[in-house]
């Protein structure tokens, strides 16, 4: 074999960790003296304050918005709405005002930018609970995610993105819900490949952001968060198509297409271009809930006897999470062996 | 290097101008990691395919053996017949990762380990069922034989059924177990001690380096039962949760405090352990965490103490799955905490916004130190 001088720098230039120092002093590479200090620096080496720092004033945030969303649930019946409003509208500029003093490239302008996006639902519920509108909860949602676009958009911020598609998940979800009451199976199959659809188009962007430079998107985690997402929502309506009769539609075949070109769409992405192995397993795991399914309904359909489709169906789960482990095990060494573009 | 994480690179670097590896040696480092790089085993989430391939399969077997009629009858014949199911998983397992290696391929050894992952979970689930009805006697002495089953089993096959997952499942069924017979068993005040012992198993685990790798399977398996024995005592003592999900009549509480005792000085370890020693206690970063960690136990809930543990010594190793349990189960331990303050809304509310305050201004205070705007380690 020959040696690839870029190869092993490469190797040398990945993050250390725990683990792999450990594993050199179990093979014998590094003797104790080497591991006690490689074990050392690698701790000391953490950016443990900035760490810290950043902890703390998420949790700290998160419990003061908590706190004052309890507060105005309590629905003072002692304190006038004018005062509540006040009270609202002031902490919501406070926050827009020190998010912009503070700037929205330190996180602490971020973080101001999403509690004014929150106050801006406690506002809305408590002009619903002031006025009684009638208004259906899912025009809370979608006004509360209307009303903020504007900041997510500025924020660059990930986890304000991820909140504003939960408001928008929300919505969705209400409407099906409170409007599309119909006793028919086709509307949570739209609702199933909306939301589906609306999450693949988040990967899509986080992916062009990501791949135009955009710091803030340099972190995988939301990603993958968006992704699993999307493929829950179009495995369901998929599962149901092969599975129950009932839910042969045309918008259940459209949200199993999807599904297709989803899964087929990520296979080449996520294996040619961003070379995740992560967002192929997320794959794997709805072709193999998918599988498994049509796998189940033909075997305990075809076969009268109970004992002989479990057995049949046990090795045929068998040989399909081996057959993805297998091609994801083997992806991944083919990964690791070609060079990063 | 304050703006970019340390290399293994940097580690090699480093060793050799501290006289603690020479150059060849250096070079053969380098050489061992591109290979390994070029090979590498199955990543976790790999690894939940599998296991959940082989946990539909076994249960599809299970239910194929009963479904067939050929379940024994008697308890024993039971428990025997689960035993030689794991046996023979053991030694399909066995002659998979060495055959495989030499003659065939990746693929058949992956579907030999998988085949042997699904036999043993089935045999481990007859042989629990045999163990529990084994001797006569009322149906709360069953987890306790099912506890000790699992551990005779799980001490028995960890050496002998070399698979990660294989390993990680069978200690992580042995905290389960345990858990659930102590449950049972109404011996609340003894889930203290269970924390006590996964607490110090983790920190072990992961702290010293001179474990062999063999045992990372169940150290990981700990670190997932630990947070899980801490929720089943935040729930014990969670009144509301308790109606809902305690079964029997009488209700025994257990203090929360012992648990908070041990999971502060748990953490304080680790704090010693990520600043480089005992020695390093009278640090100013160390004595704040200090304080406010033994402020935590006093009043709040051992979860969050739990959560915390696991966040730092993910962030400590650089390792990414500690980190994520310590995110999974963080925020649960608060939501947790502060459900449980028998408070109206109102007051919650200003508790709720009043510790956030305090978190936030400890940072801001903080932050002014020199420690702090050196970025210090």
């Amino acid at each position: 074999m020959t040696e690839d001088p870029n190869r092993k720098e490469e190797v040398l230039n990945r993050p250390a960790d725990a683990a792999t120092i450990e594993s050199l002093c179990e093979a014998g590479r590094l003797g104790p003296a080497a591991c006690e200090a490689a074990q050392g620096w690698l701790r000391a080496s953490r950016p443990w304050w900035d760490w810290v720092s950043r902890s703390l004033l998420f949790v700290g945030a998160a419990l003061v918005l908590s706190g004052v969303v309890f507060f105005f649930a309590y629905n003072w019946a002692r304190m006038s709405p004018v005062l509540k409003f006040v009270l609202i509208e002031v902490g919501l500029l406070a926050c827009v005002v020190a998010a912009w003093l503070t700037g929205l490239e330190r996180i602490v302008g971020k973080v101001l930018l999403l509690g004014a996006g929150l106050l801006v639902g406690v506002l809305l519920a408590v002009y619903g609970q002031t006025y009684q509108t009638g208004a259906d909860a899912y025009e809370l949602f979608v006004g509360w995610a209307v009303l903020i676009a504007g900041w997510v958009l500025i924020s660059r911020f990930a986890a304000f993105w991820l909140m504003w598609l939960v408001l928008v998940h929300l919505g969705v979800i209400l409407y099906r819900v409170q409007i599309l009451t119909h006793e028919e199976r086709w509307p949570e199959i739209l609702m199933f490949l909306v939301l589906g659809l609306l999450d693949l188009a988040a990967v899509a962007a986080r992916e062009i952001g990501a791949k135009r430079g955009a710091a803030w998107l340099a972190h995988r985690w939301p990603g993958w968060v968006m992704l699993a997402a999307a493929l829950v929502f179009l495995t369901i309506p998929t599962s149901l198509l092969v599975l129950v009769d009932e839910y042969q539609h045309p918008v259940t075949v459209l949200a199993a297409a999807t599904w297709v070109v989803a899964v087929g769409a990520g296979y080449w992405f996520f294996r040619y271009r961003a070379r995740d192995l992560l967002s192929l397993t997320l794959c794997a795991l709805s072709v193999f809930a998918v599988v498994v399914t049509w796998i189940g309904k033909g075997v305990f359909g075809a076969l009268e006897e109970v004992w002989s489709a479990c057995l049949l169906f046990g090795f045929a789960v068998l040989a399909v999470s081996s057959g993805l482990g297998y091609w994801l095990l083997r992806t991944w060494r083919a990964m690791a062996r070609q060079p990063h573009g | 290097m304050a703006d970019r994480p340390m290399t293994l690179g940097d580690v090699l670097e480093r060793l050799r101008a501290e006289g603690l590896l020479d150059a060849q040696g250096a070079d053969g480092i380098a050489e061992e990691l591109r290979l390994s790089r070029e090979a590498p085993s199955a990543p976790w989430f790999v690894k939940v395919l599998f296991a959940l391939g082989a946990c539909v399969a076994a249960a599809s077997f299970f239910v194929f053996l009963a479904c067939a009629g050929l379940f024994p009858e008697s308890a024993g014949a039971l428990l025997v017949m689960g035993l030689v199911l794991v046996a023979g998983a053991a030694a399909l397992r066995f002659v998979s990762g060495h055959v495989s290696v030499a003659q065939l391929s990746l693929a058949v050894s992956v579907f030999g380990a998988q085949l042997a992952l699904a036999v043993s979970v089935a045999g481990h689930a007859m042989a629990l069922v045999g163990a529990a009805g084994v001797v006569e006697g009322p149906w709360r002495d069953m987890p306790a034989r099912v506890a000790l089953a699992s551990l005779i089993l799980c001490l028995v096959l960890y050496p002998l059924h070399r698979d990660t997952l294989h390993r990680f499942l069978s200690c992580l069924l042995v905290a389960v177990a345990t858990t659930a017979w102590l449950l049972a068993s109404q011996q609340y005040h003894m889930l203290h001690v269970l924390v006590l012992l996964e607490a110090a198993a983790i920190a072990v685990c992961f702290t010293c380096w001179r474990l062999p790798q063999a045992f990372r399977p169940m150290a990981y398996a700990l670190a997932c039962g630990l947070p899980l024995t801490v929720l089943l005592v935040v729930l014990v003592n969670s009144a509301v949760l308790r109606d809902a999900l305690w079964f029997w009549e009488e209700t025994v509480e257990t203090p929360a405090w012992p648990s908070s005792a041990v999971l502060a000085l748990w953490l304080i370890w680790l704090y010693l352990w990520a600043a480089g020693g005992v020695a390093r206690w009278r640090q100013e970063p160390v004595l704040v965490a200090v304080i406010v960690t033994v402020a935590l136990g006093a009043f709040t809930s051992p979860g969050i103490l739990a959560g915390a543990g696991l966040l730092v010594l993910g962030f400590g190793r650089r390792d990414s799955r500690l980190l994520g349990l310590g995110l999974a189960f963080f925020p649960v331990f608060l939501v947790l905490y502060y459900y449980n303050l028998d408070l109206d809304l109102a007051t919650k509310s200003y508790v709720l916004a009043g510790s956030g305050g305090i978190l936030l201004v400890v940072r801001a205070l903080l932050g002014w130190r020199p420690w702090a705007r050196e970025g210090a380690s």
